[in-house]
């Protein structure tokens, strides 16, 4: 028998977040969602991440959450040898994804979508401060959800998971439906990359960095477990930007669990 | 002679050592269960319900709390 768990379900980041927990304060876990997503977003030219992208060329102080971000970011290019790249801000413009799903289909042009440069190349971290490349610029899109489930998840403690848009993370041992088999997550993460959301005509969001459009590979979704979501999240991107052949094979070397479609 | 000897006797017991560590790292590789081949593709897995579930992840005989999907 479950001890009782209590559970918020809200929309947030133009999506569905869900938290449950034995023992936290959910409302104040809302509360935080809020509030570092509105950092993180660049649909606000008001965010800590837009005064970044707008600066570019320029070293900008910046806070302890976007800096831990960012750091993640070039984490995530690290362990996906390139194929997760957040510098891909310039893409997104291209393909007209340049506000909020919420405020409209965007209007897909792909002018000037090239293939992008190394993200180190496009952005450097320093302790407090951060600098974006001119004519780049950063989103942080799925590295941002992955990396607010881990950190909400470590302050909630061991009976929780956090479920923010898909990528989640469980403390403690949970049936989590992962495709269509439920699975038990004990202290791990779990996440879904995808071609058929955010998708507007031909055109969807998930860009690959070879070529700077959107990803053509011959599979449309990947849900992994992994350690962390935010972990989950980097491996589902990148066996979904690796394509139906060499997906397997990566999946196996570097997820828990995955489902390939 | 008896320098001639001894050059051939140490040659000799150098290509014999040389022979049988090729022959034992050879055989070495060849053995599945060497921790130093590669798991990846041989990688104990099962699939349930079409997701392929590694050792370190057990199917759930409950409802799902929640899923992961794609937003």
């Amino acid at each position: 028998m479950r001890p009782e768990v209590a559970s918020r379900h809200f929309d947030a980041m133009g999506t569905t977040c869900s938290l449950f927990a034995l023992d936290a304060d959910l409302s104040w876990g809302e509360r935080w969602v809020r509030s570092v997503a509105e950092r993180l977003t660049r649909f606000s030219p008001d965010s800590e991440l837009s005064r970044l992208n707008a600066h570019a060329g320029e070293w900008l102080p910046i806070s302890a959450e976007l800096e831990s971000v960012l750091q993640a970011a070039l984490d995530a290019h690290r362990m996906s040898g390139g194929l997760v790249n957040a510098g891909v801000l310039p893409s997104m413009v291209a393909i007209g994804y340049s506000r909020s799903m919420d405020a409209g289909r965007p209007v897909a042009t792909l002018d000037g979508a090239q293939a992008l440069r190394p993200l180190p190349e496009v952005l450097e971290v320093r302790p407090g401060q951060a600098c974006v490349a001119r004519g780049s610029g950063v989103d942080l899109g799925g590295i941002a959800k992955g990396w607010m489930a881990d950190r909400l998840s470590e302050i909630f403690g061991p009976g929780c998971v956090v479920n923010l848009g898909g990528d989640l993370r469980a403390r403690g041992r949970w049936p989590i439906g992962v495709g269509e088999a439920t699975l038990m997550l004990c202290d791990q993460g779990a996440a879904t990359s995808s071609t058929l959301k955010r998708r507007w005509g031909d055109v969807h969001h998930l860009i690959d960095p070879r070529t700077g459009r959107p990803a053509q590979t011959g599979l449309e979704e990947v849900s992994v477990v992994a350690a962390t979501a935010l972990e989950a999240e980097v491996i589902a991107k990148t066996a979904l930007l690796l394509g139906p052949e060499l997906s397997p094979a990566y999946c196996a070397a570097h997820a828990m669990a995955w489902w390939l479609g | 002679m008896r320098l001639f000897l001894m050059k051939a006797v140490a040659t000799a017991l150098t290509i014999g050592a040389t022979a049988a560590s090729a022959v034992f790292v050879t055989s070495h590789l060849k053995n599945a269960s060497a921790p130093l081949q590669p798991a990846v593709l041989n990688a104990s897995t099962s699939s349930v319900a079409g997701v392929s579930v590694g050792p370190s992840v057990q199917p759930a005989n409950e409802p799902p709390m929640t899923s992961t999907y794609a937003s």
